[in-house]
């Protein structure tokens, strides 16, 4: 194997590792550290904010 | 799927090298391993597990026993098991072929008891093997040869009693008359035989011998009377012991007449003793685990696993 | 607060990416709610093993140094409670948290919504009522006296029932998964996947079915014990952690082929230990010698691993703070490069003449099943619990308190059975002291370890209080994760 299909086999691999991101959640974009914002108090205010962020979570929403 | 072929593949070759590797092969190579015999077909070791002795690796598996206690004895250069007087050479595969259960153990709370029922302190009575005397019989019955390892009394002992020095050096001789004759199943040993068998297929006696006792009549360790009271309570045995009393092995019952032949000799015990007309005597699970502890016995000589002593180079030549 | 400047909380602005994104967003959605049933199923049941276990190890661990505590009763003796409460261990929590995590994982990895449910409710029921027979037949009297396989043979047969139906979901699952690169994680779930019936099934028929003579058993069942440390839970937990770490801080794993590479020499490497744990034993040296050198090869993958997650977070390692997950799977992931040194210590000859049959071999098992495994599991259900229930994790000190007490807790177990282990180790080697000498020096560090037992209880019930509150609906209704240490002015009124 050449150099060059060993960097061409490295950058395929390194898209290979960007399955895990899409469009909704791209890389860059943290998943879990979100500014929090405590809501311990203000939880109707929050539910407003939150309200269909997505049509799955919606009816958990109670 | 097409370019997943090598993923299955791979997962799955690499796997089969591991078992075939790990578990195939080396099964082909030591898993049906023969017993070691004279030239005449006589002297065979280790001979077929019977009797009571199967019953107790049962109620080893089911009670832990392995959790804290080994059954190998490595070679000097692993460790210090030889001078500490766990066996007479190292444990070789041959040694375990017929044990239902094979129970090398990996941790050493407790001392390993691969030769337990061998041990220093019975050998210094004169007592190569504690030979086993059926179940019940009398205690006077020092007379059956088979009875009690009184000195030179076992059938075996047509070979001198071992010397009285435990150390790595006896003889082969002596070694070879510590397979104890085994009694037929039946309440008779028979006297003068030599069976190959050399585990006791009876209960061990816990029949208090004169040669079984120290001097303030407490049973000598590792006789049969020594297992079933420190089984019963191991603090009154060894005073800092860790190990836990199987008081569910046995029963405590009023003493009706005289006291049961089996009953656990706790003399000098500072406690855990009955109140007085009370005795604790074994289950069947406790006499078979204690049978099964009194089998526990390597001392024979392997070609393949020689004592260091008798090897030319001490130390260099122990093999597997 | 130190924020990288690529971390970008805001979604895209423009109107196109919006709609895409949303349509990920849904989709995504779609695809946790579907497994929402099975995954809280097998964590459930998972939790509730863990507690069980840890009572029972609580007890076991107070007889080691008190002997008579709770003395003569038979299905309380040590010897029963200690296989019992171990065995709980791994095939109760430890398998079923890997199961419910791995399937949640296939089924974003897979990108479709989650197939025939039944298969996987009836397989964890199978499963539960295959660990509930082993754990009463093992404090009944019918343990196997086989390490790691104590379970008498009818509950075998129900965990292997039960798996057969989890794993033809599985491979269902992949069958129909979306076109597209397969991701390392699921390499890793796929082998293990795979491997584990076989090497169950080859344990349980050449131990206990047909039976092979001698030595060998001892053999097959360290092989055994190590292949499922390292091809179940360990390819289950670096499997994990290539997803969690990565997806967490929203960077991709800095070298792919570097963790590809990884995966073949894990497998290969790992698959060939076992018998190091049985040096000097009665045994061809060629088998000891194996494993050994297998050992030592090992540490390729765990550098390999290392590195990467490493790399990956360099510059990143400040969102621990942050993120319960990144914490947890970050402290698994660190704690699989000390399991993996300290068994390469342990097999070295000179080493492995004092501490073998010495607590240290406890040591390093908790290491690689608690501190690194059980750590890993708990930062997946940190994060996937809150995406198939629909809440976030209601107490931020709560998640404090069970990631500290468990950290301290397993922290301080290890370093007490390793160095207590290496004490009674070079007592039990000394011929000229008697055996007593290292049962006692070992009991100090034993009572040390009974302490350590306490936090991690107080850390798994702390953790089952929490999620319990998620699974009766209570987490918290917000549009953020919880968070571990809010901004100071948001701390007014919360916790």
């Amino acid at each position: 194997m050449t150099f060059s299909d060993f960097f061409a086999n490295l950058r395929r691999y390194d898209a290979n590792a960007a399955v895990i991101f899409d469009r909704e959640e791209p890389a860059g974009h943290a998943t879990d550290l979100v500014m929090p914002r405590r809501h311990f108090f203000r939880r109707r205010a929050a539910r407003k904010a939150a309200a269909p962020r997505s049509p799955m979570v919606a009816p958990n929403d109670r | 799927m097409k370019g997943l072929q090598p993923l299955f593949l791979g997962v799955f070759g690499i796997f089969a090298f591991s078992w075939l590797g790990m578990t195939v092969v080396p099964n082909l190579q030591i898993g049906s391993l023969n017993p070691q015999t004279d030239e005449d077909g006589s002297d065979v070791y280790p001979s077929p597990r019977s009797g009571m002795a199967l019953r107790g690796a049962q109620v080893y598996a089911a009670n832990g026993c392995v959790y804290c206690h080994s059954q190998q004895v490595r070679p000097d250069y692993g460790g210090s098991d030889l001078e500490r007087k766990w066996g007479e050479r190292r444990s070789a595969p041959r040694d375990y072929i017929f044990e239902p259960i094979v129970f090398l153990g990996t941790m050493r709370t407790g001392p390993d008891l691969a030769n337990i029922g061998h041990r220093p302190a019975l050998q210094e009575k004169g007592a190569a093997t504690p030979a086993p005397a059926p179940a019940g019989a009398a205690p006077a019955a020092a007379s059956s040869p088979a009875v009690a390892p009184s000195l030179g009394a076992s059938p075996a002992a047509a070979h001198p009693a071992p010397a009285a020095s435990p150390s790595i050096g006896t003889s082969p001789a002596a070694v070879v008359a510590a397979a104890s004759p085994a009694p037929a199943p039946s309440a008779l040993p028979a006297a003068g035989d030599q069976p190959a068998a050399n585990v006791p297929t009876a209960a061990p006696s816990l029949v208090a011998n004169a040669s079984e006792l120290t001097a303030d009549g407490q049973p000598l360790p590792y006789t049969a009377a020594w297992h079933h009271r420190h089984l019963y309570n191991p603090r009154s045995v060894t005073d800092d012991s860790n190990m836990p009393a199987y008081h569910f092995l046995y029963e405590k019952r009023r003493i009706s007449g005289a006291a049961s032949p089996d009953a656990i000799n706790f003399a000098g015990a500072h406690e855990g003793n009955p109140e007085s007309g009370w005795e604790i005597v074994p289950s069947y699970d406790a006499k078979s685990l204690v049978a099964y502890l009194m089998s526990r016995d390597q001392a024979h000589q392997l070609k393949e696993a020689k004592s260091p002593v008798i090897a030319a180079a001490p130390g260099k030549e122990a093999q597997k | 607060m130190n924020t990288p400047v690529e971390i970008n909380p805001e979604p895209p602005a423009s109107a196109n990416e919006v709609t895409s994104a949303e349509v990920d967003r849904v989709e995504r959605a779609l695809i946790d709610a579907s497994t929402r049933l099975a995954v809280l199923v097998f964590y459930t049941s998972a939790i509730a093993w863990l507690i069980l276990s840890t009572l029972l190890a609580i007890v076991a661990s107070f007889k080691l140094h008190a002997p008579d505590t709770l003395a003569g009763v038979s299905f309380l003796t040590w010897g029963r409670l200690s296989p019992a409460q171990f065995d709980v261990l791994i095939y109760g929590w430890a398998s079923m948290a890997g199961m419910g995590t791995a399937i949640w994982l296939m089924a974003r990895l897979c990108r479709t919504t989650l197939r025939h449910p039944l298969l996987l409710i009836s397989g964890a029921a199978f499963w539960n009522l295959g660990v509930l027979m082993g754990l009463i037949g093992i404090l009944a009297g019918d343990s196997t006296g086989y390490e790691w396989l104590e379970f008498p043979g009818y509950s075998a047969i129900a965990l292997f029932c039960a798996y057969l139906l989890i794993m033809t979901w599985a491979l269902i699952m992949f069958r129909f998964r979306r076109r597209g690169h397969v991701y390392i994680t699921q390499w890793y779930l796929l082998g293990a996947f795979l491997w584990f019936p076989w090497l169950y099934a080859a344990a349980q028929v050449m131990l206990f079915i047909f039976p092979i003579q001698g030595v060998m058993q001892a053999a097959v069942n360290s092989w055994f014990a190590n292949n499922l440390l390292f091809l179940w839970f360990g390819s289950i937990g670096l499997g994990t952690a290539y997803y969690m770490i990565p997806k967490v801080i929203g960077r991709p794993v800095h070298s792919y082929y570097l963790a590809t590479l990884g995966f073949w020499t894990f497998a290969l490497f790992s698959s060939w230990t076992g018998m190091q744990r049985l040096i000097d034993g009665p045994f061809p040296a060629w088998m000891i010698t194996a494993s050994i050198a297998a050992t030592i090869l090992t540490m390729i993958p765990v550098a390999t691993v290392g590195l990467n997650h490493h790399m990956t977070m360099r510059g990143y390692f400040s969102l621990m703070r942050y993120s319960p997950t990144l914490r947890f799977t970050v402290f698994g992931a660190v704690a699989y490069s000390a399991f993996s040194i300290v068994g390469v210590v342990m097999s070295l000859r000179t080493v492995a003449r004092i501490v073998h049959f010495t607590e240290v071999g406890t040591g390093y098992t908790y290491l690689g099943l608690y501190a690194f495994f059980t750590m890993v599991m708990f930062g997946s259900m940190y994060y996937i619990v809150p995406r198939v229930v629909g809440r976030e994790w209601r107490y931020a000190s709560l998640i404090k308190l069970h990631f500290w007490s468990s950290a301290y807790g397993i922290g301080l177990m290890v370093l007490l059975l390793l160095v207590g282990g290496f004490v009674q180790g070079v007592s039990l080697n000394d011929p000229t002291l008697p055996f007593s000498e290292s049962t006692e020096s070992i009991l100090p560090y034993l009572r040390g370890r009974s302490l350590s037992g306490i936090l991690l209880t107080v850390s798994h019930c702390v953790f089952a209080f929490h999620f319990g509150l998620m699974l009766l609906g209570f987490g918290r209704t917000a549009s953020v994760p919880t968070f571990l240490n809010p901004v100071e002015g948001e701390r007014r009124g919360g916790h």
